[in-house]
């Protein structure tokens, strides 16, 4: 893509990114005005807690307290999970692979679900136990994914596999939710994707694995690009290509497991929004990565939106608004794949 | 330029090579032929460092080739795959630019030197009006075209090519081969490329190794290897043999053995 076609679309999405975290923090039972949301944070980036006199306190708690962490939340998952997809549908050459569609997902929320249930560990690993453990089990699905699915990773092997590993990993999450009831309920929602209760503490986990992650994965962009020709292509032009797969594939499942750890099994965002990047900007990584984040935080932004208001005063799980679009888009590909 | 000695290669239990000797000079072309499953593929893999022989070894430059670093390797070898360039979704422009890949440094931009091979490329092997086009509109030939510019944006000393023209109409077949030997002309490339076809391998190859049951049958210059006796050795057929009336190389005619299929009437 052209250098200023480049600087159009990201300067673009990224004041469409702000418009989105200031609206959707207005949006809520009670109403603020847009100008007194940004007038909040500014004043929180820039004095600290000093608040100016003509901010009341209760406006000032509901913003940063409570909704401007969850929409920064929001974004910062959609910003990994879409990144996650990016690089699997890169590595695997696969257009229809995603850390959801994989069971990548589900392996991660399994090992999160046993931290939170055992405690194991959490001794010396602190805030860090849940995340561990759901990259252990994101490994582990990652790990039997490859194994199951033939050796030329096709599609409908790959999806196969997934769905195997999903299933188990499904029965499993249900047994471990079986013994213990009281956690039951709270975990079954989170397990469907949800912000609820999530505070500052749980964004400060994911932002800094999410930006490393991505810088990482840039930094990798013009490996991606030569592995989506193919391995053996790869390999002639010079690079070491299963150093670099593995180190992708880790990376990758580390996003997602710790994606997942904060928020819990959140679908198809991976699958939709680097396809839909990649049809309006083209497939060169060194510029789909940073647009794919982008428009992935802006999707689950709404989309939590959507999951906080649709039913208000109830919530629905934020899994539950991207499935229903990511879905239909899913078998849309799965259909134009078959005909191809 | 490139050096083989010795070279053992099984998988399993079956020998695929079989103490194959092979020395290429700088600015020739050298075809490898024979039949299905004589070793061919094999034997590229071994001569680019993709598989390692078992036995034997293979320099480089006077260097054993196993001691280059990838990107060191990928400066001096090309290679153009069968169907090297699949459905990809990136622009004929950004393909031809990941041939500068063992060029280029982590962290930097594509510089100026990238470019001008690009153009270069792009422009000698005419593909560069669709640019901006997606590879994957392209058809079998053009696509082609882009992952030879590919191979040459690499600024290789060495071009290995297994069987460039498989899936082409003879009208990209040739032009490819006069592309490519235009090109060897001018730059002294040494190229090693694995032929179906024997005329055509007989009309560009300086010299032609045959290969039977991974072992060279016969080495030599296209009039000393495509001969009645060698190709009824190695392939059991007997065809034909003529010189060509322009450009006095061996051409082979394969001659059905029903002879009264001539007429049409072959019941």
């Amino acid at each position: 893509m052209k250098v200023y076609r480049f600087v159009w679309w990201s300067g673009g999405l990224f004041l469409c990114f702000l418009f989105s975290i200031g609206a959707t923090v207005t949006l809520g039972s009670a109403q603020i005005d847009m100008g007194t949301v940004w007038k909040i944070i500014f004043s929180h980036l820039w004095y600290g807690d000093h608040l100016p006199p003509d901010i009341d306190v209760s406006s000032n708690a509901i913003v940063w307290q409570l909704r401007l962490p969850r929409v920064i939340l929001a974004a910062v998952v959609g910003a990994s999970l879409a990144i996650a997809g990016v690089i699997f549908q890169g590595l695997l050459k696969n257009p229809l692979a995603d850390p959801y569609v994989l069971g990548i997902s589900s392996g991660a929320a399994t090992g999160a679900v046993l931290a939170i249930l055992t405690g194991w560990g959490s001794l010396w690993l602190g805030k860090w136990t849940v995340p561990v453990y759901a990259f252990s089990g994101a490994c582990l699905a990652l790990f039997l994914v490859l194994r199951i699915a033939d050796q030329r990773l096709r599609t409908e092997s790959l999806v196969l596999s997934g769905v195997v590993t999903q299933a188990f990993f499904g029965a499993l999450l249900t047994l471990a939710l079986s013994l213990s009831e009281k956690e039951f309920q709270r975990i079954q929602f989170w397990l469907m994707g949800s912000f609820v209760l999530r505070d500052w503490d749980h964004v400060w986990i994911l932002l800094p694995v999410m930006g490393l992650g991505s810088l990482c994965a840039w930094w990798f962009s013009r490996e991606l690009n030569l592995l989506v020709l193919g391995d053996r292509s790869a390999a002639h032009l010079g690079m070491d290509v299963t150093k670099v797969r593995f180190f992708l594939l880790m990376l990758a499942s580390l996003v997602t497991a710790v994606a997942v750890s904060v928020s819990g099994t959140i679908g198809f965002v991976g699958l939709v929004i680097p396809h839909m990047m990649r049809m309006l900007t083209g497939a060169d990584h060194y510029t789909l990565i940073p647009l794919s984040a982008l428009a992935g935080a802006i999707f689950m932004v709404w989309g939590d939106c959507a999951a906080r208001l649709i039913l208000d005063p109830r919530e629905l799980p934020v899994g539950v608004i991207t499935a229903f679009i990511g879905a239909p888009f899913f078998a849309m590909l799965l259909k134009k794949q078959q005909k191809g | 330029m490139l050096k083989a000695q010795g070279l053992v290669k099984s998988y399993g239990s079956r020998c695929v090579l079989h103490e194959v000797d092979l020395e290429v000079e700088r600015g020739e072309c050298v075809g490898i032929v024979g039949p299905n499953g004589s070793g061919k593929s094999t034997l590229m893999k071994v001569l680019i460092g993709e598989e390692l022989a078992d036995r034997g070894q293979v320099w480089l430059d006077g260097r054993e080739l196993s001691l280059y670093h990838p990107k060191e390797r990928a400066k001096k070898v090309a290679v153009l795959a069968q169907e090297s360039l699949g459905s990809v979704p990136f622009t004929v422009e950004e393909v031809v630019y990941m041939g500068r890949y063992p060029y280029q440094k982590k962290w930097s931009w594509k510089g100026k030197k990238d470019r001008q091979i690009v153009e270069q490329m792009m422009k000698l092997m005419g593909i560069e009006a669709y640019r901006d086009r997606s590879v994957e509109s392209l058809s079998g030939g053009e696509r082609q075209r882009v992952a030879i510019a590919k191979a040459l944006a690499q600024e290789p000393e060495l071009l290995i090519l297994d069987e460039p023209t498989t899936y082409l109409d003879i009208h990209y077949q040739l032009a490819i081969l006069d592309l490519l030997h235009e090109y060897r002309q001018k730059h002294q490339l040494t190229m090693i490329m694995v032929l179906h076809d024997l005329n055509l391998a007989a009309q560009y190859c300086d010299r032609i190794v045959m290969l039977k049951e991974g072992k060279v049958h016969v080495i030599g210059r296209p009039e000393q290897v495509i001969q009645t006796r060698f190709i009824d050795e190695v392939f059991e057929v007997k065809p034909i043999i003529l010189s060509h009336p322009k450009w006095h190389v061996p051409q082979l005619l394969l001659s059905a053995k029903r002879e009264s299929c001539v007429s049409g009437e072959c019941s």
